[in-house]
């Protein structure tokens, strides 16, 4: 296949990102991958199961991980950001910043030896919501891609008294390198750029405090519930109450957490009423006599078989959907969350015990949006998601700047990969034309 | 300071036990609080242990086994790297260290009481803890059948009443979590919810030697002590050797070890008797007991802790509590409004200098004893 003169640039690692970076690379253009976590996947390798077919979310993703990381077109640049940006459409140039991983990539061989003998313990694993704790020399999930463990410069106590190098020691390939630095990386000759940084949720910027998150230990996100469900999750999918370890029997899912209101985010989050739904049906799956309630606003099912997912759950799974406003949560002696609602059909403000809750949190434009945009001189919506236009979906305000996926508004995972690709064919117009 | 540069050596700087021994130990500086045991055993390296009151080398050959990491020589209480960022951290400005309120409080409890040492409070405080499942387990000092203090990691809060009252002598309160990854499981299978045993939350309760290790470990974030949620530090003169104090308590009171009930320390040494007996002795007629590193020591009432608490400066059937954090604030201010702890309320003529009076009494006791 003849050379092309120019490269693509594709910013942010979750399957929007993958998506677009492997449809590029399949056809001949090579490909620079930037993600600021240590490893690639994004949100979708945090989930249990995808609807409306609940696949195994990391069963269906690993093989495009590692087709990523081994892609002879594909550079990736993990623990990395994107700081400068020069240059215009078919022509721009792009410096990184890659932070320090203190692990020799080409060496370690994800063994954990390190990790076993670090004497440092109780650092919160972002992968697991925050559920589980790892030492201060981790890997973010055991099949993590790149499969090379970091060390937590915050945490690790040789960078911060030049003390212990245990896993200095203990790595028998030598892969340990605490002289590694941040380093700056300039890459000229960039056709064009991908945007596809995704997205955060509420809970990253608002503690929730209404619906007694953190204070009641059976109020959890939808997020921490795909960790909980999950067979690669802490309780290795048996599903428990963080309180005292008894299986739910009765769930309600909460909609349009922080979403849909004058006070938080004025759009709806649009996946919300689908994932309830899936939790809901793999919460029964594990346990056929469960009861589940899914209290929304309004039920949002306009995708490919969504409908009859949502008539599923009803007829099949036990779910009940109440439509309904949530006045407040409370909790008895035994830590059971009392939900008081007010059902719209009667107008009547009711209540209802339940063993756990489960928030569908809000989707909000990913941490550091203002400065990417700001880096590489796009606009912004009124909801600080990258602005795009109706009829040209794919395209930024700058000419040769494309995005995908969450970054610019909510979507779900099948819409996420759809215009992953079409974002990626654009980009290959121009670089293939260049 | 020794620097390793050859090419395939880390850069760092180089401390054993041996540092340890050099420095602490062989001066008879050391404290005895068992964290550099606990940390190295916690490590599987199998390489030191307590003998009595000090740490050695298991054999010759372990002293050629060191790591040479250096976490037991920077953890150690009695060494100087990492106070200044302890100071920073824990807002200590003068030898008091911080304090965000000071007041008198005892039980509510009539069990607690009973055989609690002055107002029961630290009782009451860990079975608040127990009882609002805000802690697993607790480190505390038993006692054996000889009045000898034996630290211990409970789990349950039954056996709480049975390390109520204190003991004037050496107890190694951090050496019990060497143990903590073999007890760990016992405690999950209790308490069904917690799946990961590095989340357990232990409250810790010693001398301010001790909690001053456990906030060094805790500053780097080491096992054991990651599991420590709660640190509360108990007023301490000085500490006694237990077979020293034993031996001048018998020779003066003729009571037998196994026949103490209780002992307490009010400006002097009172001891009763299983019999009912009490004696009286000056704190200068067991200073013989007095392990050497008290007399090196410049805390009394523990700078480095979330609440300080001990029995000085109390009115009768009180205990003095210092709130040093934010931490130690709230759960004190929810045990008094929940009503298991009540305060003392200061005779109106007082209120204006009582506060000062008792730091003032606090910052002598700190002088005379820096003084001796």
């Amino acid at each position: 296949m003849e050379e092309n003169s120019k490269n693509a640039l594709v910013i942010g690692g979750g399957i929007a990102g993958i998506q677009a970076a492997l449809d590029l690379a399949d056809i001949g253009i090579k490909v620079h991958l930037v993600e600021k976590k240590p490893c690639i996947g994004g949100k979708m390798a945090q989930l249990d199961k995808t609807f409306p077919t609940l696949d195994c979310s990391i069963c269906i993703l690993a093989p495009k991980l590692s087709e990523c990381y081994r892609h002879r077109n594909i550079t990736l640049y993990t623990l990395s950001e994107v700081q400068k940006v020069n240059g215009s459409n078919g022509n721009f140039s792009v410096e990184i910043l890659k932070h320090a991983r203190y692990v020799k990539e080409e060496e370690c061989t994800n063994c954990g030896d390190c990790a076993r003998i670090c004497p440092v313990r109780g650092v919160s694993n972002y992968f697991d919501a925050d559920l589980m704790t790892q030492a201060a020399v981790y890997i973010p999930f055991p099949s993590a891609v790149p499969p090379v463990y970091l060390v937590d410069r915050e945490m690790c106590v040789y960078l911060k008294y030049k003390i212990c190098g245990l896993c200095y020691e203990a790595c028998e390939r030598k892969a340990m390198d605490f002289t590694q630095k941040d380093e700056i990386i300039t890459l000229d000759n960039i056709g064009s750029i991908i945007v596809a940084t995704g997205y955060n949720l509420i809970e990253d910027i608002d503690p929730l405090k209404k619906y007694g998150y953190k204070r009641y230990k059976n109020v959890v996100t939808a997020l921490e519930f795909e960790r909980l469900i999950s067979a690669s999750g802490p309780q290795e999918g048996h599903l428990k109450r963080l309180s005292d370890g008894k299986e739910p029997t009765k769930i309600a899912f909460l909609q349009c957490i922080g979403s849909r209101t004058d006070r938080g985010q004025k759009y709806c989050s649009s996946i919300c009423c689908m994932y309830s739904t899936k939790e809901a049906m793999i919460a029964h799956e594990h346990n056929n006599e469960l009861e589940s309630y899914v209290f929304y606003i309004d039920m949002r099912a306009g995708g490919k078989g969504f409908q009859q997912f949502i008539n599923r759950g009803k007829n099949e799974y036990n779910i009940k959907y109440i439509k309904s406003k949530i006045a407040e949560i409370k909790i008895d002696d035994e830590e059971n969350p009392i939900i008081i609602y007010d059902e719209v059909n009667t107008s009547e403000i009711k209540q209802l015990k339940v063993d756990l809750v489960v928030l569908a949190t809000c989707i909000i434009p990913p941490e550091g949006i203002d400065s990417l945009a700001n880096v590489l001189g796009i606009e912004l919506n009124e909801y600080n998601f990258i602005k795009t236009k109706p009829f040209y979906p794919m395209e930024t305000s700058k000419e040769g700047i494309f995005t995908c996926g969450c970054v610019h508004e909510p979507m779900d995972i099948p819409r996420s990969v759809a215009e992953a690709s079409s974002a990626a064919a654009k980009v290959a117009e121009i670089i293939k034309e260049g | 300071m020794e620097i390793a540069n050859s090419k395939d050596e880390l850069e760092k700087e180089v401390k054993t036990f041996k540092d340890l021994e050099d420095q602490v130990v062989s001066i008879n500086n050391c404290c005895a609080c068992g964290a550099c045991v606990a940390y190295c055993e916690l490590q599987e390296f199998n390489i030191i242990e307590m003998e009595g009151y000090n740490p050695k080398f298991k054999s010759e050959k372990n002293a050629e086994n060191c790591k040479e990491c250096g976490v037991c020589f920077y953890i150690c209480p009695q060494t100087i790297p990492l106070l200044d960022a302890l100071n920073g951290i824990h807002n200590v400005k003068d030898e008091l260290g911080n304090i965000m309120d000071l007041f008198a409080c005892r039980t509510t409890d009539a069990v607690i009481k009973e055989v609690g040492q002055d107002g029961g409070t630290v009782s009451t405080i860990l079975r608040y803890l127990f009882d609002t499942n805000n802690i697993d387990g607790a480190i505390v000092s038993e006692c054996d059948e000889n009045f000898q203090p034996i630290p211990k990691l409970i789990y349950n809060k039954e056996d709480l009443l049975k390390s109520s009252g204190t003991r004037y002598s050496i107890s190694s309160n951090i050496l019990p979590l060497k143990d903590f990854y073999n007890i760990a499981p016992e405690i999950i299978t209790k308490q069904k919810r917690i799946f990961d045993v590095d989340q357990l939350r232990i409250a810790f309760v010693g001398t301010p030697c001790q909690c001053r290790a456990i906030n060094k470990m805790k500053l780097l974030n080491v096992k054991p002590a990651h599991v420590i949620s709660i640190v509360i530090s108990l007023f301490c003169f000085e500490n006694f050797d237990y077979s020293k104090l034993m031996e001048l308590l018998k020779s003066k009171t003729n009571v037998d070890p196994s026949n103490i009930k209780k002992t307490q320390i009010k400006k002097n040494f009172f001891l009763t008797s299983k019999a009912g007996e009490q004696f009286e002795l000056t704190l200068t007629e067991l200073n013989d007991a007095v392990r050497n590193h008290c007399h090196e020591c410049d805390e009394f009432t523990g700078k480095f802790s979330d609440i300080s608490i001990g029995g000085s400066g109390a009115p009768a059937g009180y205990s003095m509590v210092i709130i040093r954090t934010e931490k130690g604030q709230k759960l004190m201010d929810s045990l008094l409004s929940e009503g298991n702890i009540e305060k003392y309320h200061i005779p109106s003529e007082q209120i204006s200098d009582w506060k000062p009076k008792k730091i003032n009494l606090f910052r002598r006791m700190i002088s005379r004893k820096t003084n001796k």
